[in-house]
């Protein structure tokens, strides 16, 4: 049975593996200019660009591929092969014996960011059906951002008392573990959700789903604009 | 996403959302590198204006096309009506 009561344990499960998505973005955007001028000698600008570009890229692109990726695999699948790319992350951040690890690391986070966090997303739609499906979106990016910044005090903090080498990533190391044990052994699939809501709903089939919600779909492509926006402010704020 | 998903079957959903998030999140690197440029172009004030002004007619844009079955002005005669289940 859909709807946010009927599945309220496994949605909080999906709303706290969220967070821990969150968590290691959080992490990392806030120590990584420190790390780059007191660590690796790099101007924090060039550090955040290309912290930026390196991230981004890669976590629009992972998001674009979850498309392609569903009609494979199933949403867990997906999430768990995630959590994987975020493994690696906190220990190349540790051990990173220059800069161009740091950008890998970056682009193994963009991965993880983009398949995590849009499964989770997906899932919980799956989830609560349509009647709570605004609320259950504003919960998810809720826990998510708040996350994002609980994570960035933390690891400022750890900084501000131990430096900024080594010691911020040790939580981003327990996120990933935490996340990728609760993704393998709690959450469980919402697919069959799909196949279900499917025979019954009247929304017309989209000729061409890139098209569509891109440009065409006049509902839909403006979400889309209207997003990239959004999200450009806050990288305009970010970058400058 | 609410809306995107409100507006897409549910067999195409993964989809949809999937792109939506794709360009949502070009805008993170696309911000950045505008502002970079806008600004050592322009100087801060005049990037910062571009940029108000692009974000203001992303929602105007969205006025004009978007279809809701409450909206009272400028309201489409050929609006889809996403249909109740």
């Amino acid at each position: 049975m859909q709807g946010l009561s009927q599945n309220k344990y496994q949605f909080s499960l999906l709303v706290l593996v969220n967070a821990f998505v969150g968590a290691m973005v959080g992490l990392e955007r806030a120590v990584i200019p420190g790390l780059a001028k007191t660590v690796y000698y790099i101007d924090a600008n060039t550090a955040v660009l290309s912290f930026i570009a390196a991230f981004g890229i890669s976590k629009a692109i992972s998001n674009y591929s979850v498309a392609k990726l569903t009609r494979k695999f199933n949403r867990k699948t997906i999430l768990i092969a995630g959590w994987l790319f975020a493994l690696p992350v906190p220990l190349i951040l540790m051990y990173a014996p220059n800069w161009n690890w740091i950008v890998v690391a970056n682009i193994l986070l963009g991965i993880n960011q983009g398949l995590a966090w849009s499964s989770t997303v997906i899932m919980k739609i799956d989830l609560v059906g349509n009647k709570n499906r605004g609320l259950a979106m504003g919960i998810n990016e809720f826990a998510g951002y708040l996350s994002v910044g609980l994570a960035s005090f933390l690891a400022s903090s750890i900084a501000g008392r131990y430096g900024f080498a080594f010691y911020p990533f040790l939580p981003g190391l327990v996120f990933a573990l935490l996340g990728l044990l609760m993704s393998i052994f709690l959450v469980k699939d919402t697919t069959h959700f799909v196949h279900a809501k499917s025979s019954i709903s009247k929304i017309t089939l989209l000729k061409n789903v890139w098209k569509d919600t891109t440009w065409k779909h006049k509902n839909i492509s403006t979400v889309t604009l209207n997003g990239l926006v959004n999200n450009m402010n806050d990288g305009v704020v970010w970058g400058l | 996403m609410g809306l995107v998903a409100e507006n897409t079957h549910p067999s195409q959903r993964a989809e949809t959302l999937s792109i939506f998030r794709f360009w949502r999140d070009s805008g993170y690197v696309i911000g950045a590198l505008l502002a970079g440029l806008l600004a050592d172009a322009f100087g801060l004030v005049i990037a910062l204006l571009i940029i108000a002004g692009l974000t203001a007619a992303a929602g105007i844009t969205a006025h004009f096309r978007m279809c809701c079955t409450l909206k009272k002005w400028w309201r489409d005669d050929d609006c889809v009506v996403i249909p109740a289940y």
